[in-house]
């Protein structure tokens, strides 16, 4: 995955694009030099809900993992954050309602965030994980600047 | 817990709303939990012998939200539960900016409407409390348990009350005036002939209990109504006398309506009848040892709400919110729901 993580990154500074939709695999073999300099990587097709899903489920392994040890956890979120952050920081917000409205999708994001909530729950106090969110989001925007119309 | 401020439409529509807000019905995932099976029963409600929730309690599901929404920022369970935890805890102007992420993300969602209308209620922008309500209700006639109607009833009566203050003297947010035969001759068959119905007493339970309206005599003049019209005139009685304590403009009236109530009650359950002592001696005395009581539970229970929070408890999971209303009904038994009135712990019947 590491070596993955790295060869998306370096296609994405490249091309200018974010990471595979479908997320990290480990069945990428491709070189990242042998990528970039064929041809300009082309740009990343929308993010599907599942593809989305798996990213995010890919963060929650990792509260899983680190389950005890929250600078560990903080650390890996932030890398993991980082090697997503196309796909994470502003995402399509029509890929979560169509998760809450796919009855094989719903569980496996309430799982995945319950694992995210818990993992950080239980690093409430700790000043690692604490710099976590102003890391990766300094201006945390989750809100639009207007509502929808009626 | 801060009170509700004076705002906009509800400022104007009087002083006695000095809580400031209505009641409403926002919807996350403890709403199932905390309503749709079972509630504090009506005795509980109107004496406040109900758990609630610590100040402690909001800030952890906020927090754990907030651990969801930093990876996946339109996750539309966490909005929900952190809008809701914003607004029990009246911090508006943050669960204005989540609910309007909520809105972008699934702007013909139930919840949206639902939890937007909630919002604007609290902050006195009626009008755009209605559009949402009624958008809520569009998506699901029979939303909240049934409840949602009573919210757009109150939300109405509050305009009502805004543009001409005297309604406040008239009648409540149920369009219920009582006669003097009503007042004391209320039963199930005045109920029934009223046109109103059973879920009535759950959704005014729930909007005093679940939503942090208990400070709002409104919803207690409403409550002591329609419990006088169907013939529960203790409960009526306890509910008139909230209304009392919190000055009502009609405060006055009403300790006239509790002394004809009382006449009735000492009538109903005179010495003889079965009853103990206690219950037709003074039923102030009672409710004022009910009262303590309700103080002693609530410490009780945040003691326990505290204690566990600090141990951990998943308040965004299931499990988390199972072991809370397994706690709340252990501290005081809760009714079942809908139809709360007819449990049997829902206080005692005047004989027939």
């Amino acid at each position: 995955v590491r070596r993955l993580s790295l060869f998306l990154l370096l296609a994405a500074a490249c091309a200018g694009s974010g990471p595979s939709p479908a997320g990290p695999t480990d069945t990428v073999e491709a070189g990242p030099a042998a990528a970039a300099e064929e041809a300009p990587a082309p740009a990343a097709p929308p993010l599907t809900p599942a593809g989305y899903l798996a990213q995010l489920e890919e963060l929650s392994a990792l509260a899983t993992k680190n389950k005890g040890d929250c600078a560990a956890l903080a650390a890996a979120l932030t890398r993991a954050f980082e090697e997503r952050r196309a796909a994470l920081l502003a995402p399509d917000p029509a890929l979560t309602k169509a998760i809450s409205g796919d009855d094989a999708l719903r569980p496996r994001m309430e799982a995945a965030m319950g694992a995210l909530m818990e993992g950080g729950l239980a690093c409430r106090d700790d000043p690692a994980y604490r710099a976590l969110a102003p890391a990766i989001r300094p201006a945390a925007a989750t809100a639009p600047a207007a509502a929808p119309p009626l | 817990m801060k009170r509700h401020p004076i705002t906009g439409a509800a400022a104007l529509a009087g002083l006695w709303l000095s809580a400031g807000a209505a009641s409403a019905c926002p919807w996350d995932n403890e709403t199932y939990h905390a309503e749709a099976r079972s509630l504090p029963c009506v005795f509980e409600v109107l004496v406040g012998a109900y758990p609630q929730h610590t100040e402690e309690y909001y800030e952890a599901r906020i927090y754990a939200a907030d651990q969801a929404l930093l990876f996946a920022p339109y996750y539309l369970e966490a909005l929900d539960m952190k809008a809701v935890a914003l607004l029990k805890l009246r911090r508006y102007e943050e669960a204005r900016a989540v609910l309007l992420a909520r809105a972008a993300a699934d702007p013909d969602g139930y919840e949206t409407h639902a939890n937007l209308g909630t919002l604007y209620t609290f902050t006195g922008e009626l009008d755009l409390a209605l559009e949402h309500i009624d958008k809520a209700m569009a998506k699901e006639p029979e939303a909240h348990f049934g409840r949602e109607k009573y919210h757009r009833m109150l939300v109405v009566y509050l305009k009502d009350v805004a543009a001409d203050p005297e309604v406040a003297k008239k009648r409540d947010f149920l369009g219920l005036s009582l006669t003097r035969a009503q007042l004391t001759g209320g039963s199930k068959g005045e109920f029934k002939k009223s046109g109103l119905e059973e879920d009535a007493f759950d959704a005014l339970a729930s909007m005093i209990s679940v939503y942090g309206a208990d400070e709002v005599p409104d919803l207690y003049l409403a409550f002591g109504d329609l419990l006088a019209l169907r013939g529960e005139r203790r409960l009526a009685w306890t509910a008139y006398q909230r209304v009392v304590e919190m000055k009502h403009p009609r405060a006055k009236e009403i300790k006239k309506w509790q002394r004809e109530l009382w006449t009735k009650i000492r009538d109903d359950y005179g010495p003889g009848e079965g009853m103990s002592e206690g219950l037709y001696r003074g039923i102030d005395q009672a409710y004022a040892g009910e009262r303590a009581t309700a103080k002693t539970i609530r410490k009780e229970y945040a003691a326990w709400e505290k204690e566990r929070l600090a141990a951990g408890l998943a308040v965004f999971r299931d499990e988390g919110l199972a072991e809370i209303y397994k706690k709340q009904a252990e501290v005081r038994p809760r009714c079942k729901a809908p139809g709360i009135l007819r449990g049997e712990l829902a206080g005692v019947e005047a004989p027939r």
